[in-house]
């Protein structure tokens, strides 16, 4: 395995939803535009963006629970979105996902081990080797921290934090590469949520897992990402690393997005609870402006920006950014035109 | 009215759940109180009382499964919990108002949002329809909804999340209450909508001098709103005192875990810079161990929080902590003690 080749790659992704308007007219609501991104193995690539920003669409195209339009993704090379029958099955064995709501993502009236068994049975091989199934199962309770007199019980039973140890047991059952994680902490209580993130942080270094993360918690996700796609209307917006979209972040929109998020220890001092404020809501995914997305709401839009989408371009190692305003090799343009109190920078 | 006399003093109250298991004290003996003008957020995980709390301020309990069993909720020295229904009716969105977690689901979706700020002040202020519907375009206004004039005659299916919370608040808000009690009122909302809410939020206290209750699981929005918090803990209060000295200093260990275990967003600057070229060698978070107690554990005689703490003894289980206060020496002289006031109930609290 090299390092050049990602395990997974995704280009030019593309997800449209037929919409009925009156008169018959059908449109179509591009949900996931044109995005593209590399993973390498045993890495985090984590997506943020807000409700309706095609986070949770790219991750579901991915692992063909809804159906793209255009694009490819690949999985260590192996093109997924054309993949039928048997061969499809036998990509699921790679690729699980990880669900948001611990509570309608387990079947109520299946016993704990049916449900983490349910995915050997489909696409594994319990029936053919049961002794060693039951071992297996025994062995993911215990992976996830649950014990194995717990088999029997309904998920009623559990925590929410525990029902989401379930889900992960789950997904880990058929010896996966790549786990999808959709928003997996959002639901839980902020204690249980260490649990968890701990959790999936022990067993990526243990089993060598490809993490998608897909969160809106800026926070979550600057502990458990590698690197990190912002999207805004279904676009990338910046792409970065780590290190560079949280020290520095170029597009107005990450900019914002990251001085929004309060924090507990940005509030020790009253200077810096200065904030981009970004006015305003979205605009109509059905009815997208001819330029940038995110125009709109940029405190630093020219009139270029509401006739030229900008394209991803790369500024500096590990960051690409789609934006007009940004010049590489210099300061992100909030800052550059004052639009960023002093007080928070990074 | 005395020169101390607080807005809102809750004193020694508990509510009792039936449950098929018995009778649970859901709210244990919890006292705090509120400045007019002020503002103080309660913290704590699901299930440990906050909602609760609101619901009993607001004489809203789901009876006759939950009640009042003892204690008293003064708003200006009367007695809430003695008030007869009549009473509280009139003291609802007009005193106390509260803004609600989901917006989609707190307004009513067959009635324009304009008929729905003007029913509070036909209701309590005794306007005609005209004349409410004229101050509804104004209180739309005053929460920042563009085009309020035309806007007002909207149904709330066709407005943004962030604009539904805002009819919420512009409804909260209608008769000028003291008291705004908000219960999670961004946790639906994206969190760029969120930092326009709690500006919003900020200005309108400024303006109006509204005290406000903020209920909460986030810790940041607790550090960047408020300037009092309590802790609550298995329907108990386990730490009070102003946000700055809980949270640079807090003495309670659940407190302590709970700002500890939240991964914070401006941890890159300071832990990423030490060989983060390739990602792993980030600290795990800090865990709290365990899971809140069952309602059936409410009201034991001991620390509840004994069973995930790593400083329990015997005495813990024994004995339930007392609160204990301490206060803060002020920059002024004239901070009253009460302003820096910052009690904890743990047998063994401490700094580090």
């Amino acid at each position: 395995m090299s390092e050049s080749s990602p395990h997974l790659a995704v280009a030019g992704l593309t997800v449209r939803f037929p919409t009925s308007r009156r008169l018959g007219r059908k449109r179509y609501l591009t949900a996931v535009d044109d995005v593209s991104f590399d993973v390498a193995r045993g890495r985090t690539l984590g997506i943020v963006g807000e409700s309706g920003s095609g986070k949770s669409t790219t991750a579901l195209a991915i692992a063909r629970l809804v159906d793209a339009q255009g694009g490819s993704a690949r999985l260590d090379g192996v093109e997924l979105l054309d993949l039928t029958g048997e061969a499809l099955r036998a990509a699921r064995r790679r690729m699980q996902f990880i669900f948001q709501d611990p509570y309608s993502s387990l079947n109520p009236r299946l016993r704990a081990e049916r449900i983490v068994r349910e995915p050997l049975d489909n696409l594994g091989s319990f029936r053919s080797d049961v002794q060693n199934g039951e071992r297996k199962i025994d062995e993911l309770f215990e992976s996830v921290g649950l014990r194995p007199e717990q088999r029997k019980l309904f998920p009623h039973q559990f925590s929410g934090g525990q029902r989401q140890r379930l889900g992960i047991a789950r997904a880990l059952a058929t010896r996966p590469e790549l786990v999808i994680c959709d928003e997996p902490v959002s639901a839980l209580d902020v204690a249980v949520q260490s649990q968890i993130l701990n959790l999936l942080t022990r067993l990526q270094t243990e089993l060598g897992l490809t993490y998608l993360f897909i969160s809106h918690d800026l926070g979550v996700v600057q502990h458990v990402c590698d690197e990190v796609v912002v999207m805004y209307m279904g676009k990338v917006v910046e792409r970065a690393s780590r290190m560079r979209l949280f020290t520095e972040p170029q597009h107005p929109y990450s900019q914002a997005l990251l001085s929004a998020v309060p924090s507990v220890h940005r509030a020790r001092g009253a200077a810096a609870r200065e904030r981009v404020l970004i006015p305003g809501d979205p605009p109509d995914p059905l009815e997208l402006p001819a330029g940038c997305r995110f125009a709109s709401r940029c405190p630093v839009v020219l009139p270029e920006c509401l006739e030229h989408e900008p394209l991803l371009r790369t500024i500096a190692d590990e960051q690409s950014v789609a934006c007009h305003r940004v010049e590489p090799g210099e300061a992100s343009p909030l800052r550059r035109f004052g639009k960023v109190p002093d007080a928070f920078s990074g | 009215m005395t020169v101390a006399a607080p807005l809102l003093a809750v004193e020694n109250l508990s509510v009792t759940l039936a449950t098929r298991d018995g009778v649970a004290p859901v709210i244990d003996d919890l006292s705090f109180s509120l400045e007019a003008g002020g503002s103080l957020s309660i913290v704590g995980e699901s299930g440990c009382g906050k909602s609760m709390t609101a619901l009993a301020l607001m004489g809203l309990l789901p009876q006759p499964v939950a009640s009042v069993a003892s204690g008293r909720i003064l708003l200006d020295g009367e007695d809430l919990t003695a008030a007869s229904e009549e009473r509280l009716r009139a003291v609802r969105g007009n005193d106390i108002s509260m803004v609600f977690q989901e917006p989609m689901t707190s307004l009513n979706p067959v009635y324009t949002i304009g008929e729905q700020i003007a029913e509070v002040l036909r209701r309590h202020r005794a306007l005609n329809r005209r004349a409410a519907l004229d101050r509804a375009v104004e209180l739309l206004d005053a929460v920042r909804i563009p085009d309020p004039a035309r806007r007002v005659r909207d149904y709330p299916h066709q407005l943004s999340g962030g604009q539904r919370q805002r009819v919420v608040i512009a409804i909260a808000l209608a008769c000028e209450p003291r008291l705004l009690i908000a219960d999670e009122p961004t946790t639906a909302l994206d969190v760029t909508v969120q930092a326009q809410i709690f500006e919003l939020l900020a200005d309108l206290q400024a303006r109006l001098g509204t005290a406000i209750l903020l209920i909460t699981h986030d810790m940041g929005v607790v550090a960047e709103v408020s300037t009092r918090m309590m802790v609550m803990y298995a329907g108990r209060k386990v730490e009070e005192g102003r946000v700055r000295d809980v949270v640079d200093a807090p003495r309670h260990p659940y407190t302590r875990g709970l700002i500890a275990c939240v991964p914070d967003i401006g941890a890159v600057g300071k832990v990423g810079k030490v060989g983060d070229a390739h990602g792993k060698l980030r600290a795990p978070l800090a865990e709290i161990p365990g899971i809140v107690p069952s309602l059936t554990a409410f009201g034991a005689p001991r620390c509840l929080f004994a069973s995930r703490c790593r400083r329990a003894t015997q005495r813990c289980l024994d004995e339930r902590p007392a609160i204990e206060s301490s206060t803060v020496p002020g920059e002024y002289c004239s901070v009253p003690d009460a302003a820096t006031r910052h009690s904890v109930a743990c047998w063994h609290p401490g700094d580090s």
